[in-house]
């Protein structure tokens, strides 16, 4: 009210003997940076000297995986030891939380503001996620993360950056999560510490190798910031309140996902279907009802390997394992697909390994034809937010795309007393589960074959995923050099990148 | 940028600060430089030419540009192209003798760096003063481009021309852009811009001569429409002027339709906007890319976007009213006038448009 007594000119005077416009606002945003600042934590200690205290993240994350492996060994121990695995992730949390509060430091003031101010205009500008689960789950070694890795860039999916490890005790078990709780903890619960440390890290290694073979690994960035997570989903719990069922959480925690994760190119688009994820295990026993129980909308995905091969395999990865250990977990693997089918065999698809390798087209189609989506030949190459993926396998693999290797690779590494053994163990369990696929919708017969030769623009337009302006330039690129002699040489034409070359392999011959 | 909009701005930073939570909103991690390398050792070279759209202001080159947002062999520029030195619509001299840090220094586009330091963009723009309703984050940390641009520079090494330099300029424009979404993908045919006037007089020739296997679209706006929009961007304009600027903008057409008529491609601006998707799979057949849903609706970065109008407007997506505003805005004379100035060059224009194939048929577009 003071200053509506002033007169303009008073104002004008004042004004121009007082700080700037441009002062003033530096001036505020100083106060409120002092505010904050004073209210912050004190500064964490940064990862090297987290590291001369001997508690590396490094070490963190081999204590969590050593726990974890013993917990699900030694049952008579896994009440001690689970109790050690909750003080760890505590302890990562706890270092990542003040990690957080007090880093523009950093950064340069005005690259610190920036950043600051996107990521607000982030939160104001939230898509919210609340797509069914279509889970892909089973034991580990089954080609899980390949499938994951294909839906990658599927227009209709959100597809989840890593495994999906929500779970307060261990990461591959449902939260409890009940209504009375804070939204903190609910947070707490569902956060991701591999995607911590992933950020943290700066970045996603792929593809990942066998634990014995060194390099060749490619990294690509990763950016979510989990502050930025964190305040989205408390956002988004806002926004939906009052929360009345988990599975509003559970939505608020992927929309803090995938609005969270900055570089993410498939957040936008195409309006979504599924929030894909993998996750071995987790729909295992009582964890299966669970999963409907929480998405009675959501879908199940098993990848159902020979035990051949699968043995081999997780045996590469653990060559200490006990044979009988291994085969007692294939069997239970399988056992759960057989039960999942019984009880919600309408939501449920299973495809098998050694078809997902040699006809992903095929397999992919089906799924899409599953879940209901739109067959595009982005699902037949897997990658990582865009960036090609090699496999995530036991053994040495150079090469990026789908790898066929492993199907047969058994033959090589399995001696004839394992044989016997898989096959005593195993093949009649097989037989039946393999009744699961049988039971489902044939892939469709291969289409025609097409004659690059003499290939009209009309007939190539006719492949799925090839459109006419690629049709008329492959066209074009044969006329001009008077024929084709291989089909890979299509590769050179402007337009045509790998899911393209992968259809048109299956659909046409020099 | 006006006192009105600097005032309007002040007051989004402050709504979007006022949720903040306790500790001062969201804070930095203290990973994020750490976060950054990955970025720079995932660098993929953008060498691919430049699809410039180029006219006068005020004729849909804003709603153009943002049409091919998320075309996936696409890298659309996130506004308007103000590379240039000394002024921002000019292009470069870059010597080959000069320092990198001074080609960065001419090529730097400024007002990205102005949208970064508040974090984002603002669409759809609206005219002078008015208040706009949407802002979407922007994260293009203008040092990180530069520390890109200076790797591009040396990977290349030696540097031996003009389009290197450029090429190395929009390698460090779409990787330091950390939000962008359509980085990756499948393989990208063009880098597609926006910039009026860019490509006008000694502009044109120097366009073909940095870009030879580049295109230009400009967009052809029936006189009576241009000026009630242009008259609506600045009622205070001399309506000479603008008449002048008008004629000036399809006179540069005709001009590079004698010339580069191959690499030119003239659309309507009302078939544009009435007849999107005919329109876009004519641009994309010109362009040689696959027609995609997206190009029918104009996105930034994937958020849905409005008109870049002189009126208010309240929806996203392409708008069709300016076609037949001037029909209520203009008055008899300014009608007889604009007609009696632009008639006849408009007639001659319209050519340009005609020898294209004619757009096809509207068809239904799903879930863009």
């Amino acid at each position: 009210m003071a200053r509506s007594r002033q007169t303009k000119a008073e104002r004008r005077e004042a004004r121009a003997s007082g700080p700037t416009k441009a002062e003033r606002r530096q001036a505020r945003s100083d106060h409120k940076q002092a505010a904050a600042d004073a209210e912050s934590p004190p500064p964490a200690p940064t990862p090297e000297e987290v590291v001369e205290d001997g508690s590396s993240e490094d070490g963190l994350e081999g204590r969590l995986a050593r726990l974890e492996q013993a917990v699900a060994g030694q049952s008579e121990r896994s009440e001690q030891l689970l109790s050690g695995l909750t003080a760890a992730r505590e302890a990562i949390r706890a270092a990542e939380r003040a990690s957080t509060t007090d880093a523009a430091d950093a950064l340069d003031a005005a690259t610190a503001k920036g950043v600051r101010l996107a990521m607000r205009w982030r939160r104001a500008n939230v898509l919210p996620v609340d797509r069914p689960l279509a889970l892909i789950c089973q034991a580990q070694r089954s080609g899980g993360t390949l499938l994951a890795r294909l839906f990658d860039g599927h227009p209709q999916c959100h597809a989840h950056p890593h495994e999906l490890h929500i779970g307060d005790k261990r990461p591959h078990v449902w939260p409890e999560l009940a209504l009375d709780e804070k939204p903190d903890r609910w947070f707490a619960k569902l956060q991701e510490e591999k995607l911590v440390d992933l950020f943290s890290k700066g970045k996603r290694r792929i593809p990942l190798k066998g634990q014995d073979v060194p390099g060749g690994e490619s990294l690509y960035p990763f950016q979510l910031p989990p502050v930025l997570q964190r305040q989205i989903f408390l956002d988004e719990i806002e926004r939906r309140g009052p929360i009345t069922s988990e599975r509003q959480i559970l939505d608020s925690y992927m929309t803090s996902l995938f609005n969270g994760w900055l570089d993410n190119q498939h957040l936008r688009g195409r309006e979504k279907r599924w929030v894909v994820a993998f996750s071995p295990r987790r729909a295992w026993e009582e964890r299966l009802d669970k999963l409907f129980e929480l998405y009675p909308d959501g879908r199940l995905i098993s990848i159902l390997r020979d035990p051949l091969s699968w043995y081999s395999s997780a045996q590469g990865r653990d060559p200490g394992a006990d044979p009988e250990k291994l085969v007692e977990h294939w069997k239970h693997s399988v056992g759960e697909m057989l039960e999942a089918d019984r009880r919600f065999g309408d939501s449920f698809c299973v495809v098998r390994f050694d078809e997902l390798l040699l006809d992903t087209d095929a397999t992919m189609r089906r799924l899409t034809d599953f879940l209901e989506i739109d067959f595009d030949p982005l699902v037949t190459v897997p990658t990582f937010n865009g960036y090609p993926v090699g496999a995530n396998s036991s053994y040495e693999v150079r090469s990026t795309g789908v790898v066929t290797d492993p199907v047969e690779r058994h033959k090589k590494l399995l001696s004839k007393e394992q044989r016997e053994l898989l096959g005593r163990e195993c093949d009649e369990l097989y037989a039946e589960a393999l009744g699961l696929v049988e039971g489902e919708t044939a892939p469709a017969a291969p289409a025609e074959t097409i004659s690059l030769a003499t290939a009209t623009i009309a007939q190539l337009s006719t492949i799925e995923g090839v459109g006419q302006m690629t049709a008329r330039q492959i066209v074009e690129f044969r006329d001009r050099r008077g024929g084709i002699g291989s089909i890979d040489e299509l590769g050179q034409v402007s337009g045509v990148g790998p899911g393209t070359m992968k259809v048109l392999r299956a659909r046409i011959e020099p | 940028m006006t006192e009105a909009e600097e005032a309007t701005e002040g007051a989004e930073e402050s709504s979007a600060t006022a949720g903040d939570d306790a500790a001062g909103g969201v804070a930095l991690p203290r990973d994020w430089e750490r976060s950054l390398r990955p970025v720079r050792e995932n660098v993929e070279s953008i060498d691919q030419p430049l699809a410039l759209i180029c006219q006068a202001q005020r004729s849909g080159g804003t709603l153009l540009a943002r049409l091919f947002d998320g075309h996936p062999q696409c890298h659309a520029h996130p506004h308007e192209l103000l590379i240039g030195y000394p002024k921002s619509h000019t292009w470069p001299e870059l010597p080959m003798d000069e320092k990198p840090d001074v080609w960065f220094a001419k090529l730097k586009e400024g007002y990205l760096s102005t949208l970064f330091k508040k974090g984002r963009r603002r669409v759809p723009l609206k005219a002078p003063g008015e208040k706009s309703k949407r802002s979407y984050p922007f994260l293009l940390p203008p040092d990180f481009q530069r520390q890109l641009f200076m790797d591009e520079v040396e990977r290349r090494r030696p540097i031996t021309s003009e389009r290197q330099i450029l090429d190395c300029y929009m390698t460090s424009l779409f990787y330091a852009w950390l939000d962008n979404h359509n980085v990756h993908g499948p393989e990208k045919r063009w880098v597609v811009a926006f910039s009026p006037r860019r490509a006008w007089a000694d502009g044109l020739d120097r366009m073909f001569e940095l870009y030879p296997d580049g295109r230009l679209i400009s967009i052809l706006r029936d006189p009576l429409g241009w000026f009630s929009s242009a008259q609506g961007r600045d009622p205070d304009a001399d309506p000479e002027g603008l008449l002048e600027l008008w004629k000036r903008s399809a006179g540069e057409m005709l001009e590079a339709g004698r010339r580069f008529g191959d690499r030119l491609c003239v659309i309507r601006f009302d078939e544009l906007v009435l007849d999107t998707a005919g329109t876009m799979r004519r641009l994309s057949d010109f362009l040689e890319i696959d027609f995609d849903p997206k190009l029918t609706a104009p996105t930034f970065n994937g958020f849905p976007v409005g008109a870049n109008s002189s009126y208010g407007m309240s929806d996203t997506g392409v708008v069709r009213d300016p076609v037949k505003r001037h029909e209520k805005v203009l008055s008899d004379e300014q009608s007889e006038l604009v007609s009696r100035e632009c008639d006849e060059l408009y007639q001659e224009a319209l050519g340009l448009t005609e020898r294209d194939a004619a757009p096809e048929a509207v068809v239904t577009v799903e879930g863009s």
